[in-house]
């Protein structure tokens, strides 16, 4: 596996000229909101690897090597010895038929040998949990999915997945990886504590939120966030919401996607079901910072050691906002422990797709860092 | 961009006095901004302390009233199971509420274990008396703590052991009782039932199961004689005032009636519901419509009996006063010889036959007529509406067409004949009585017009009845006053006309209307039972003239011939009679002769067959008469060890002009020969008849060529001058020995 890695800012342009692997077969694109609005770039990147799949989506900020900008464009072509690539798209409309979505993009990829699934999803109009349910029910055992929603910055307008090298709008991409020389490792972790009393999801819709213990859900995430309300939906990630479903069950974590003030509901990127039972949660500064290292090791682990050859980080947009100038050191954490030679790419999404471990079902997740780690044999 | 943090303002004051360096701005700048970060962060933290500490104190202070509130016992018990807190309950002693120690133990053990509720139930003794008490133990989560809750439920159990009882005792009530049951709630909802219930209305499972009472109403329904009225009956109930008890009869298709009765279900004197309970009367029912049935049907056909028969012909009576065009008729319908059967083939025989002949007669007439019996072997019908009066004769023809055909009982082929009178409506009858009588007179004027004939009714049949009534009212005094004598018709020796004997024959000496002939009184007699002291004195009367002439005229031979009838010979001590009459008269047995006819002997066979052997261990002799006209069975003969035959008039008088007759009494004659029996030919009337009957073998004969029935006078003349009166002497029956010696 070959990899050619390339950046392109607003003052700068491209770091270099794209195309030192003319042969790449796998494009990982991820763009500012911005960027995917310039086409040139994109023509750019379909001249320089003309043999590849160009996929990827927009972002709440891009990952290159261990540095997060924003307004910028972070490229990884891959240029595999023996993995074949095959992608596959859908669309979709409504967050209702995200179920059947998922179901017939596992169903429209080829199932032999069929080794691992990326997938970069519309990050807004997405129940993201049904998404995964429908990819893994459709997909072949032990066939894992990792992944992200796409992202808009601190906007929550407007996300797009890059389809055969151009932005598009509701849209969802598979890219699978085949044969036995890949190898995948991947792990999520978060680093929020949950506090203050537990609280009875008393009324929902799906993924709509509108009551805790009877009250509105708005109303307390308002009296929490203060003078930062003024920025609802993006603040609100400052508080994501635990979630436990059952009485022993692991506890997944849900964070907004939007408000609704006519209807005092909130959107979150998951299901939540009523009677569920949730807590708010705060940023602990230094578990999240090693949570993200603790992700690497365990992705890392998970490919029965060496380094990868390749990191793909994607990092929830709430862990940028409470970080902020000190996001970097998430990215670094992960540096530390996959060595230097490692190629990191990824961006900050708006949910999160990965089992927590190895061997967990796959789910999305909020507030985390998942990392997927690849190299071949 | 942010004004300067006013650390970094103090800070930039304290370190540069002079000034930031040149080029430091940008660090500056994000030096400022993480200040600002760095404080907006604590606010928000401090702020979220603030808020999740009073929401906690509020939800903490809510627990604690709830907690306070409780009246139960609470406890909380540490990691080794000691309390380290308790609260005593609302009039629980904490002291002896606890549960056994080492229950306890076992119980927190487990609830730690298992880190979910566990609940005990122990009892424990307060001051002597025994309560019951739960103990409920929760472990606090993320906690080594458990908090147990003890609440005193003594009185909820007693309460359910009380209620349990209760609903015990009542299901057990519900399923035993006989009656279905059913109860339905105030918002018309099915709440109840019993097996009962569901076996009478035939109820599936699933019908009831669903608890539709729309369903089980239509299934029901669906059952009934009239579901119309059941529907509204049952909108009627549970539309109207709940109050409401009711009592009513439902009758079902396949014909079982069962009673409802239904009475609301009343809780603190409010009605919240209905119970209705159905109670099959089907046996009830069917055992009062028997009684009812059997009190106005005859019990061995099912016809209509005397009383309802008389009722319907009241009310068609009614009716054809109200509308006088209104025709109806009364056929009085009488089986033929009836006793026959019954005294030859038995009483089973018989009710077979009426039995049978009744579902004949109820073919030939329409359903709207009514068929009863009377009683014996009489039945009665009622022709309803008829147009013509000639209609009920049509009927009756009808009835004796059908009678045409034997009615096959068992092993028997039986024909029966039946009489019938007919009683036209006519506006004189004022009562059903009337009608029937005068029918029953149409139909003895059909029997003594020869049986198997109907006759209608006309109104001098009725003074013939009455004047017959009057003649039974004579003919009793008659032997009380002497009125009854008798007439001899000698019987003679036909080859020389010697007189052998006599037959005596009553005559009724009428005081107003002369002698009269027994056709016309012996019938009479024998209906009546007078036969008897009649038939007594004629046997006394006849054995003491003979007795008397053999021995005035020295003629010991000479033998009297006396008439029997069915009823005598059937008559208990008749025979002691004739043995009686034979000493008080001094008669010799021998020169007694019984005449019996054909049909009596047959009618009365068994009875017949005994008095006739103890007639005979007597030395009297029987005779049998009118031969010929019967049965003409000539086994009787030899069983019956007949003496002698007496051939029927009928075919002596048209001896010399039919073949056939002479055949017939040549046969009866030489089969007469054969069993040794004597031959006596009655009703000759001519010398060519009395010279044929001799070329046919034939002995005796008695008849007007020699003499008619003559009285007593007459008699010794003939005896004594051995002429006939008004007849040519006869040659003697010793010159006629002689001669054919010679």
């Amino acid at each position: 596996m070959r990899i050619e890695s390339r950046r392109w800012t607003p003052g700068g342009g491209w770091d270099r000229v794209p195309g030192e692997l003319p042969g790449a077969q796998l494009v990982l694109v991820f763009a500012s909101t911005s960027a995917c609005a310039r086409a040139e770039l994109f023509e750019t990147m379909s001249a320089a690897w003309p043999l590849a799949e160009i996929v990827g989506c927009s972002t709440a900020g891009e990952i290159f090597d261990t540095q997060v900008s924003d307004d910028t464009l972070s490229v990884a072509a891959i240029e595999f010895r023996d993995t074949v690539v095959a992608c596959s798209r859908v669309a979709i409309d409504a967050p209702a038929e995200s179920f059947a979505a998922g179901t017939r993009l596992a169903q429209s990829l080829p199932r032999e040998g069929l080794a691992h699934v990326l997938v970069f999803s519309e990050g807004l109009h997405v129940n993201g949990s049904e998404l995964v349910k429908g990819l893994i029910e459709s997909l072949p055992d032990g066939v894992t999915v990792t992944g992200g929603l796409s992202g808009d910055g601190h906007r929550f307008e407007r996300t797009w997945v890059i389809w055969h090298g151009r932005p598009e709008e509701g849209t969802v991409v598979a890219c699978g990886l085949y044969g036995s020389a890949i190898r995948v490792g991947y792990a999520s972790l978060g680093g929020w504590d949950p506090f203050g009393p537990e609280r009875l999801i008393t009324r929902s819709a799906g993924n709509v939120l509108y009551e805790l213990d009877g009250r509105s859900a708005l109303e307390l995430y308002k009296q929490y966030l203060g003078e930062h309300a003024a920025d609802l939906p993006a603040s609100g990630l400052l508080f994501p919401l635990s979630l436990r479903t059952a009485p022993d069950a692991t506890p997944v974590v849900r964070t907004i996607l939007g408000v609704n003030e006519e209807e005092q509901s909130m959107t979150f990127a998951g299901d939540m079901p009523a009677n569920a039972y949730a807590r708010l949660m705060k940023a602990n500064f230094d578990r999240l910072i090693d949570g993200a290292a603790g992700a690497a090791r365990v992705s890392q682990h998970a490919l029965g050691g060496g380094d990868p050859e390749l990191a793909l980080l994607i990092s929830c947009v709430g862990r940028k906002m409470v970080l902020q100038q000190r996001v970097e050191e998430e990215v670094e954490g992960v540096r530390d422990v996959v060595g230097p030679r490692t190629v990191l790419t990824g961006f900050y999404s708006y949910g999160e797709i990965s089992p927590f471990t190895p061997s967990a079902r796959c789910e999305l997740h909020n507030q985390t860092m998942t990392i997927t780690t690849l190299s071949e044999r | 961009m942010n004004a300067l943090h006013a650390l970094l303002i103090r800070q930039l004051r304290k370190f540069f006095p002079s000034g930031a360096p040149e080029g430091a701005a940008e660090f500056i700048e994000a030096v400022n901004s993480a200040y600002h970060q760095f404080d907006d962060d604590r606010r928000m933290l401090e702020r979220s302390l603030d808020l999740s500490s009073q929401e906690l104190i509020q939800a903490n202070g809510e627990l604690r009233a709830i907690f306070e509130a409780l009246p139960d016992v609470f406890l909380r018990v540490d990691r080794d199971g000691h309390i380290v807190q308790m609260k005593a309950g609302a009039g629980v002693d904490i002291d002896t509420c606890l549960p056994p120690e080492d229950e306890f133990q076992r119980a927190l053990r487990t609830a730690r274990e298992r880190q979910s509720l566990t609940a005990i139930e122990y009892e424990t003794g307060v001051n002597g008396a025994t309560r019951s008490c739960e103990a409920r133990i929760v472990p606090l989560p993320q906690h080594d703590e458990i908090v147990v809750i003890i609440r005193d439920i003594t009185d909820r159990k007693r309460a359910e052991e009380g209620l349990k009882h209760t609903v015990s005792m009542l299901e057990s009530t519900f399923e035993s009782t006989a009656e279905g049951i059913l109860v339905i709630d105030a918002a018309g909802r099915i709440s109840s039932w019993n097996q009962r219930f569901a076996q009478l209305w035939q109820l599936p499972q699933e019908v009831l199961d669903a608890r539709d009472r729309e369903r089980v109403i239509s299934h029901a329904a669906e059952q009934l004689v009239d579901p119309e009225q059941f529907v509204a009956r049952i909108r009627e109930l549970y539309g109207g005032d709940p109050n409401v008890e009711s009592l009513d009869t439902i009758r079902f298709k396949d014909g079982r009636v069962v009673e409802r009765y239904t009475i609301p279900q009343m809780l603190d004197g409010v009605p919240v519901g209905r119970v209705s309970s159905f109670r099959d009367l089907t046996a009830r029912h069917r055992a009062e419509e028997r009684l009812r049935h059997d009190a106005i049907h005859d019990a061995l056909t099912g016809l209509p009996n005397r009383t309802l028969f008389m009722d319907r012909l009241g009310q068609a009576l009614l009716r054809s006063k109200r509308h006088l065009d209104h025709r109806f008729a009364v056929l009085f319908v009488d089986v033929d010889r009836f006793k026959v059967v019954n005294d030859s083939l038995g009483h089973l025989v018989g009710d077979d036959l009426l039995v049978a002949f009744a579902a004949r007669i109820r073919q030939c007439v329409r359903p709207a007529d009514t068929v009863a019996r009377l009683g014996g072997d009489e039945f009665t019908i009622l022709l309803e509406t008829i147009e013509r009066p000639e209609d009920a004769n049509v009927a009756a023809e009808r009835i004796q067409n059908l009678m045409s055909v034997p009615f096959g009982l068992g092993e028997n082929e039986i024909f029966a004949t039946v009489s019938i009178g007919i009683a036209v409506s006519a506006p004189h009858y004022q009562t059903a009585e009337e009608m029937l009588r005068d029918a029953d007179i149409a139909m003895y004027r059909a029997k003594s017009n020869g049986r198997a004939g109907h006759e209608v009714f006309q109104p001098g049949m009725h003074s013939t009845a009455v004047a017959l009534l009057q003649l039974e009212n004579d003919l009793r005094r008659a032997v009380d006053r002497n009125e009854i004598v008798l007439h001899y018709q000698p019987i003679v020796h036909l080859a020389d006309s010697e007189i052998v004997g006599f037959e005596a024959l009553a005559r009724w000496n009428h005081p107003q209307r002369g002698l009269i002939y027994p056709a016309e009184f012996i019938g009479l007699a024998e209906e009546t039972g007078l036969i008897v002291p009649i038939g007594r004195w004629v046997l006394f009367e006849a054995c003491a003239r003979m007795a008397q002439w053999q021995r005035t005229f020295d003629r010991p031979e000479l033998a009297m011939s006396v008439n029997l009838s069915g009823r005598q010979l059937a008559h208990r001590g008749f025979v002691a009679d004739v043995a009686r009459v034979l000493g008080e008269t001094g008669l010799p047995p021998h020169t007694l002769c019984l005449e019996i006819t054909e049909t009596v002997l047959m009618e009365n066979s068994q009875s017949a067959a005994e008095s006739i052997v103890q007639l005979r261990d007597l030395g009297v002799k029987v005779h049998i008469d009118d031969f010929g006209t019967g049965y003409s069975s000539l086994s009787y003969l030899h069983r019956f060890a007949i003496d002698t035959l007496k051939i029927d008039r009928s075919f002596i008088s048209h001896v010399t002009t039919g073949h056939e007759n002479m055949e017939i009494i040549r046969t009866i004659t030489a089969l007469a020969g054969n069993l040794k029996v004597p031959v006596i030919a009655e009703g000759v009337e001519t010398e060519v008849q009395r010279q044929q009957l001799l070329a046919l073998g034939c002995q005796w004969a008695q008849g007007y060529l020699f003499s008619m029935p003559a009285d007593e006078a007459a008699v010794q003349t003939m005896i004594g001058s051995g002429r006939f009166p008004g007849g040519a002497m006869r040659a003697t029956r010793t010159e006629l020995v002689r001669e054919a010696a010679s």
